[in-house]
């Protein structure tokens, strides 16, 4: 065989082995899916970044849930038509990219024949796959999947709107910011210049900006005194606070996730810019807040969904289940947010008395829908009582944490008020 | 089964994707800012359904078209500059359109929307939401796949045809060498030119195309990764015929999905996959010669030399 | 505006090395190496990393980072320039590859892709000249960039090994007439711009007190762009770009916003390189191509 002869024949074997190989694999990977229902598990999928830039979100998010399934197994599953099903959980992961999302929202919609469908955590994943949906309920014209999603961190305002089948367990983002900006107003107030600096190339913190903090400002006939916008993956921020600091900042609205509101932060404490209020929206709480922005975070607000420093004694139970897992000391609220969002999917499947079987498939997934569409006064492992309102948002109570002495504090309860 | 429509679905669109770079790519332009037309197409193809009430096909053409005219004008001025210069080019336009993209708001408003849900039409960095043709004219995602696939083919066919014509013969020779084809009389400008604006014109139909599979598009989905990887299929599957892009396209896409069982090492397996590729086979996995071995007596007999050795 | 003015100075400074990094690989091999920033990345993450975990002190950070990043890049090299050099849009195909791969690795870490802590020994020490703020930290860092272009002009310019670097460059037939390994020139070049890069992505974390995952894509895109401003020939030329690029970014977002900012920046390159081939101001040789 001469060089090129032999050049082409690999190219051709390769072709072959890169052909048959994918053959294999795509019938290896649509098979198992077909089972379930003949071994009586109620099914569920999970879809979540696992790997690539959401890993640090969706792997505790993810966690969350596995507890509470193993949990619920371990005490035989639930009841179905008179006798105890468990739950299979089947978790796939999107990378946060809405090419990957789709695809897989399909596959559990369609192959898996999920009943519900959990996830995902990036809104721009979400916002493709809950596109598939359909819009309204019993419209013959829309050929949209009907199976009931639920996102447990999608925060963006608005998602739930393409959708009658999405919900969400994020809370009510505006009524948590205009909240937490009453509170601070009544504690430290009055403020003279309300400033906010959006991260531009977010949505989830432009929609905060737009659809929770301004009108929150307008409520008060307040127009912010100065508005900064920069990037998730800016390293610079000095004119930005440079602004803010001129502006003599006395409110200041992050609306920001971790990495660059640590950035920030360094250059505001740099510049010595030190406004009496700081406060930050939903999911900026992660540990790298205090690891990477030390002293210069110090005094920051958060709402919070679900923290490990509630008194609730599961949310201990949980925080170190999590740790033996996972070996990590301080639990993000998308644990919380994970665990509890099973919880309230089992609780739905529960009254919505399903049949779990191919047949009723349809059926099913329309009754729980209904159940969780009707969540009223629902108990939550962490303390607190839930609601589901008209926008498909659960609603639930306003939790305020504080960066204190290195560590996120709990600094305001609904019970207690203030607790510092 | 609407799992694998839609991974087919995708499929296409990533071969349109390959085919709109592999077009410049035969007169030896190496373009990173594929994104750019696929994007302007997205949100032309999805602006023109969701606001214009018009149906998908005109939709996806007159997006190929708007990909076309953006090439057009990135490519007249830039198309002159030399090797690396033009693939630095792409890459500053392709991050131009992706802010105006980002920054862009027209539409209307819709009455029945939630907080934070009152816009139809891009809204700035939060994105275009409602592109919901499909559902609305109850397309199944089968349905979708297959006219992804006839658009698909109708390009194979278009490249089939030009890659045994002449005007291949004479990319080719530009891609070898331009003095030497200017040497002869072949007027390179305005075939690169019109080789680049028909890639625009195709990732502009593949970017519509993309915005309806999606329901939802922003700004950030156009982002350089979108262009490196365009690239990479046409290197991977092969840049010297027309089948390389093909091949590449369909693996890229297909593959992750079937490597899912190993889930955590997905990315690192395709990442080096490429860098294995390049090592053993870097004319791509289907080179000329290998085509030509397999083709029938019809293909042309002239002995094609391979491309200039950089060093 | 003169404060914004200063702080884009010291950018300048930063972008300058990290300029250098990218104008010697280009320089010498002719390639592209999408990897450049990722790299740099991987390295100073590993090093902050490993440094972190075994609570060693701020310089054991520079030391690892080093340690970990020129043996990358020297792999990265290899596979990349040495074994696929038939064509150099496989060779920048393979560092896509690369770059991918070393992203993924990071996000498998132990440190699961979570940013990691660089501490910053002089974070709040600043000079202050009347109502002007000079951060101690940016001056050290625009000083080092100075001294590590003049050290690298000196070195192209007067040593053996420079003088064979940049003859390796401009053809690698006449550097193989005149006795010099081409091979060896590439290993050298490849050691130099990969110690400049992981010094300027050191620095660079310093400053800003930590590295994350955005990092690897951003050095690689401002690399680029420098080199597209400063062109091809000449150090001082990438220097001015690089200072330039900083001030022009923190003026621009000063007037008008960020939304905007990045795409001035991208239309100066556009409107440079469309008149590029009028000008033709410094002329691209002919070995330029690809």
């Amino acid at each position: 065989m001469s060089k090129r002869q032999k050049a082409e024949f690999q190219a051709i074997k390769a072709f072959g082995l890169a052909g048959a190989l994918a053959v294999t694999l795509s019938s290896a990977a649509t098979s198992p899916a077909r089972a379930f229902q003949d071994e009586g598990t109620i099914i569920l999928c999970s879809i979540e970044p696992l790997s690539g830039i959401g890993t640090s979100f969706g792997q505790p998010n993810y966690l969350g849930k596995v507890i509470a399934v193993d949990e619920i197994n371990a005490e035989g599953g639930i009841e179905v038509d008179g006798k105890k099903m468990k739950i299979k959980l089947i978790s796939e992961d999107d990378q946060a990219k809405p090419d990957q999302g789709v695809p897989l929202f399909r596959k559990c919609a369609e192959s898996d024949n999920a009943l519900v469908i959990t996830g995902t955590q990036y809104s721009r994943v979400t916002e493709s796959m809950w596109g598939l949906l359909q819009k309204k309920l019993d419209d013959p014209k829309d050929g949209g999947l009907q199976v009931p999603s639920m996102s447990f961190l999608s925060m963006k305002a608005g998602v739930t709107g393409v959708s009658e089948w999405a919900f969400r367990n994020a809370g009510d983002e505006p009524a948590q910011h205009e909240l937490a900006i009453k509170l601070m107003e009544e504690r430290y107030g009055p403020f003279k210049n309300y400033s906010g600096a959006v991260e531009a190339n977010e949505g989830h913190s432009v929609a905060a900006w737009k659809a929770a903090y301004t009108p929150a400002l307008d409520r008060r006939n307040i127009k912010a005194t100065e508005y900064v916008e920069w990037y998730e993956t800016d390293r610079d921020f000095s004119v930005q606070i440079r602004k803010l600091k001129r502006a003599n900042t006395d409110f200041f609205i992050l609306s920001s996730h971790l990495q660059a509101n640590v950035g920030a932060m360094l250059e505001a404490q740099r510049q010595g810019f030190k406004p009496k209020t700081i406060i930050s929206h939903i999911g900026s709480d992660a540990a790298e807040m205090v690891e990477l922005g030390k002293q210069s975070t110090e005094g920051i607000v958060f709402p919070t969904a679900i923290h490990m420093a509630f008194p609730a004694p599961k949310v201990k139970w949980l925080a170190d289940e999590y740790k033996k897992r996972t070996k990590e000391t301080y639990m993000p609220q998308f644990v919380g947010l994970g665990y509890e969002g099973i919880m309230i999917v089992k609780e739905a499947i529960v009254k919505a008395g399903i049949k779990n079987r191919p047949e009723t498939l349809a059926a099913d997934r329309r009754k729980v829908r209904d159940q969780l569409a009707a969540i009223r006064d629902y108990k939550s492992f962490a303390g607190m009582t839930l609601n589901m309102n008209a926008n498909r948002d659960i609603v639930r109570p306003v939790y305020l944490v504080k960066i204190t002495g290195g560590d996120f504090k709990l600094y305001w309860t609904p019970e207690k008020g203030f607790l510092f | 089964m609407s799992y694998w429509f839609t991974i087919a679905a995708l499929t296409g669109i990533n071969v349109l994707l390959a085919y709109s770079v592999y077009a410049s790519f035969m007169s030896g332009q190496v373009s990173i800012g594929q994104a750019a037309f696929f994007g302007v197409g997205a949100y032309v193809g999805a602006s023109l359904t969701v606001l214009g009430g018009f149906d998908l096909i005109s939709a996806v053409l007159v997006a190929g078209f708007a990909g076309a005219a953006a090439s057009l004008f990135v490519g007249v001025p830039t198309l002159r500059l030399k090797g690396y210069h033009f693939t630095i080019a792409t890459v500053a336009f392709a991050e131009a359109v992706r802010v105006i993209l980002h920054n862009l708001k027209y539409g209307r408003p819709r009455s029945s929307g939630n907080v934070g849900d009152q816009w139809l039409g891009p809204d700035g960095a939060t994105g275009f939401r409602h592109i919901a043709y499909l559902n609305e004219n109850g397309i199944t995602t089968g349905q979708y796949a297959l006219i992804v696939w006839v658009i698909v083919v109708i390009v194979v066919i278009g490249f089939f045809l030009v890659e045994r014509s002449r005007i291949a013969r004479i990319l080719r020779t530009i891609e070898e060498d331009e003095v030497v084809a200017r040497a002869i009389g072949i007027p390179v400008a305005r075939y690169k030119v019109a080789a680049f604006v028909c890639g625009g014109f195709i990732a502009g139909m593949s970017g519509a195309l993309y915005a309806h599979l999606l329901t939802f598009i922003s700004g950030g989905d156009f982002i350089i990764h979108l262009s490196t990887i365009a690239l990479a299929y046409v290197v991977i599957g092969g840049g010297q015929t027309m089948w390389g892009p093909l091949l590449g396209a369909i693996l890229f896409t297909v593959l992750p999905e079937t490597l899912r069982p190993i889930k955590d090492f997905r990315i690192e397996l395709f990442g080096l996959l490429i860098i294995l590729v390049m090592l053993f086979r870097p004319t791509g996995m289907i080179s000329a010669a290998a085509v030509r071995r397999w083709s029938t007596p019809w293909a042309p007999k002239a002995q094609r030399k391979r491309p200039t050795e950089a060093f | 505006m003169l404060q914004t003015a200063v702080e884009g100075l010291a950018y300048g400074g930063l972008y300058a090395l990290l300029g250098l990094g990218f104008f010697l690989t280009y320089g010498v091999l002719r390639r592209i190496d999408l990897a450049y920033g990722t790299v740099v990345m991987t390295s100073v993450y590993l090093g902050a990393m490993i440094a972190g975990g075994l609570g060693l002190p701020w310089p054991a950070v520079v030391v690892l980072t080093l340690v970990a990043g020129v043996p990358l890049s020297l792999l990265v090299a290899y596979i990349a320039f040495f074994l696929i050099r038939q064509d150099a849009r496989f060779s920048m195909a393979a560092t896509l590859g690369i770059w991918m791969a070393l992203e993924e690795l990071i996000l498998q870490s132990p440190g699961r892709g979570r940013g990691q802590p660089v501490s910053n020994p002089l974070q709040d020490m600043s000079l202050w000249l009347g109502e002007l703020q000079l951060r101690i930290d940016h001056l050290l860092i625009f000083g080092l960039g100075l001294v590590i272009a003049m050290l690298l002009v000196r070195f192209l310019s007067t040593s053996r090994n420079g003088l064979a670097i940049r003859v390796s460059a401009y053809d690698a037939d006449v550097a193989a007439l005149l006795g010099i390994s081409h091979r060896r020139m590439m290993i050298l070049a490849t050691v130099i711009a990969s110690a400049v890069g992981c010094i300027a992505g050191w620095s660079f974390a310093v400053a800003q007190s930590g590295i994350d995952l955005h990092f690897g894509m951003w050095a690689t895109v401002k690399g680029l762009v420098i080199l597209v401003l400063g062109g091809t020939q000449s150090i001082p030329l990438i220097v001015t770009a690089a200072v330039g690029l900083g001030i022009a970014e923190r003026v621009g977002s000063e007037l008008i916003g960020s939304g905007y900012r990045d795409l001035v920046g991208y239309g100066v390159i556009l409107l440079l390189l469309a008149a590029e081939p009028f000008l033709r101001s410094g002329g691209l040789r002919s070995g330029d191509r690809r």
